[in-house]
């Protein structure tokens, strides 16, 4: 489907939005240049070369769908960590279907109720497919498309389309991607794979073995963290949170923002040990769910989780027990409050602002030193050692080299660096707020100092 | 093919490198002629204003600059060819319209859709900065997420993100307007 009948599908435009068949402009411009008999002799040239190219493609075709089962280990596309607690539910049944361009691959998949991960594979069957394949254009929104399929048959009226990227292991004519889709329905029992350079109803489907998951209903309003979607938040801003489900590889949560807030939830593990939301999630997908009438956000945890391992939820200064046992309040802990740190100016012309080193790690209640000596200013927060030298495009992580955007360089007599290599290292989340004005004529947008949450 | 690619085919004549540009172009156009002329104009006119314009660019491939690629060149084209279009024969105005439209839709049908059409496009130009651009190039111009995405500075991720709240915001700004739910206020 083009974009703008699914822009207009969204908005309940009614029909189908007033648009031109690219068929028909094409008919019409090549009959008025064919009526020319000396551009009529190079257009026939050319589509007989295409079309042989055609019949030696039809000939190359192996099959529409076929199924072999082999050892599959795309979790590492997606997670950290030991996959030992989904393993029995990694399905490595290979998958396939052809038509005369390209064969679809899915090697395989694992899911859980909301969410699922695949290994997609895309060999191109003619020299045409084999060019458009390696193309700047291949990869678009609907390079893939993913139909989760209902157990009553039906599809869903929204979820989250595939996300994907490039993986190691292509050749000149077949290229390989990690898949994911998120959001769908629980009552989800089937996926329909498909390429979008593929004909109409060639598709791979792919049966559903849901990892388990456990819920908590929750029940409560407070507030929440902004995001870098929504990056300023008045104080009358609430979150209201129906219930949270966790999953072996995502958090889910039912309810409603008044500013697309983000909740801000801590994991109690069963060591006693306190996680926060940006030490094991990542970013969030939301859609709204029109049977229950909720926002649905998603987020997905950085390393698979054994839910065993898992005491509690805590938010809203409430924890609450994944055993189902009643809720009670909670100490707040203010170190795990979002701090604010002073934006530095870019390091170079195409990176985004920097961050003021010993005051993001000394408002985070860890601690950075200076060697005179060598000149290394070392921050340590939550364990994990950071060792950074003005001018140097390294850094070292608890002693592992990384290497770095840009140089940290000194600013006024503060050091300055990269803000990624603090997220990535001691699990943070942060953005540089921002409001955006606009009036008649200008749109201005004003930058503020960096929002961190621990 | 990407747009240098096209342009360099064409300037050595490949008229499949025509029908490439009219596939990957024609909707961007047909938004282009539509925005000039205003929603009275009957897909005939677009048509023909679309389909002069690639005419255009056969006739005119030996002047191309590849490296300056197709989509601006053919945008600046379809707009120049949309206004003669309005200043040789004006569209009658949309109630006198008398044109059915696809799948053999009513006068009154066609009526609604094109103002639907033409209350969306303005919500769409009046979405705050970024999501203005991101949704008409994404949505209007078929350009792939990630090249507007790099336009913008924002990674894919929060410019699929962006274009899902802005589905929600359009919607909500059409109901208002009355158009949302197909029925024209």
């Amino acid at each position: 489907m083009a974009r703008l009948d699914k822009l207009w599908r969204s908005v309940d435009g009614p029909g189908v939005p007033p648009q031109l068949d690219s068929r028909r402009v094409k008919a019409r411009v090549n009959a008025a240049l064919d009526a020319d008999q000396a551009e009529r002799k190079i257009y026939m040239k050319q589509k007989l070369r295409t079309a042989l190219i055609a019949v030696a493609a039809v000939a190359a075709l192996t099959g529409s769908a076929f199924a072999a089962t082999a050892n599959w280990n795309g979790l590492s596309n997606w997670f950290k960590g030991n996959p030992a607690p989904v393993q029995e539910y990694v399905d490595s049944t290979v998958r396939s279907v052809s038509d005369e361009n390209y064969t679809l691959t899915v090697e395989g998949c694992v899911a859980d109720e909301h969410s699922a991960y695949l290994t997609v594979t895309i060999t191109a069957l003619s020299d045409e497919a084999k060019e458009f394949l390696w193309d700047d254009h291949f990869i678009d929104i609907d390079t893939f498309d993913v139909f989760p399929v209902l157990s009553s048959g039906k599809k869903p009226s929204s979820w989250t389309g595939p996300g994907y990227y490039d993986l190691d292991g292509s050749t000149e004519n077949t290229r390989r991607f990690a898949i994911s889709i998120s959001d769908f329905p629980d009552s989800t029992t089937m996926l329909r794979v498909r390429c979008g350079y593929m004909e109409e109803g060639k598709q791979v489907e792919v049966p559903l073995t849901p990892a388990p998951s456990k819920t908590v209903n929750i029940g409560a309003s407070g507030s929440g963290t902004p995001s870098v979607i929504s990056p300023i938040v008045m104080d009358d801003d609430t979150l209201t949170i129906s219930k949270i489900t966790l999953t072996p590889f995502t958090c889910h949560f039912y309810g409603s923002s008044s500013a697309n807030l983000d909740p801000n939830i801590r994991l109690r593990m069963a060591d006693g040990a306190i996680l926060t939301q940006s030490q094991v999630m990542d970013g969030t997908d939301g859609s709204f769910n029109e049977a229950t009438h909720q926002w649905e956000y998603h987020y997905r945890f950085k390393e698979i989780q054994d839910l065993d391992g898992i005491a509690s939820i805590i938010v809203f200064d409430m924890e609450y027990p994944l055993d189902g046992s009643k809720p009670t309040p909670v100490a707040h802990d203010a170190s795990l409050d979002p701090i604010t740190v002073t934006r530095m100016e870019p390091l170079s012309e195409r990176s985004g602002y920097s961050i003021a080193v010993r005051e993001l790690t000394e408002k985070l209640g860890g601690v950075c030193t200076w060697d005179p000596a060598t000149g290394d200013v070392t921050c340590v927060y939550r364990g994990v050692s950071i060792v950074l030298h003005a001018g140097r495009g390294t850094a070292l992580v608890d002693g592992e080299t990384v290497e770095l955007p840009n140089a940290p360089a000194e600013q006024g007599g503060v050091l300055a660096a990269d803000w990624q290599v603090f997220e990535d290292a001691w699990g943070l989340d942060g953005f540089v707020q921002r409001e955006t004005t606009r009036d008649s004529k200008n749109t201005t947008v004003e930058y503020f100092d960096f929002y961190i949450i621990p | 093919m990407n747009d240098k690619k096209l342009a360099q085919k064409l300037k050595q004549g490949s008229r499949s490198a025509l029908n490439r540009a009219m596939d990957a172009y024609t909707r961007y156009l047909s938004a282009v002629a539509w925005n000039a002329m205003g929603p009275a104009a009957t897909p005939e006119d677009v048509e023909e204003v679309v389909s002069d314009a690639f005419l255009a660019l056969w006739s005119r491939r030996d002047s191309l600059q590849p490296e300056q690629g197709l989509k601006s060149w053919l945008a600046a084209v379809a707009r120049n060819k949309a206004v003669d279009r309005l200043r040789a024969a004006p569209p009658p105005p949309l109630p006198l319209d008398e044109a059915g439209g696809a799948g053999g839709s009513t006068p009154e049908d066609e009526l609604e859709r094109r103002m639907f059409a033409d209350a969306l496009r303005r919500a769409v130009e009046n979405l705050p900065p970024p999501d203005d651009q991101l949704v008409l190039r994404f949505y209007y111009e078929d350009e792939p997420v990630k090249d507007i995405a790099r336009d913008l500075g924002l990674s894919v991720t929060a410019a699929k993100s962006r274009l899902c709240r802005a589905r929600r915001k359009l919607k909500e700004i059409l109901i208002k307007g009355g158009l949302a739910d197909g029925t024209v206020g």
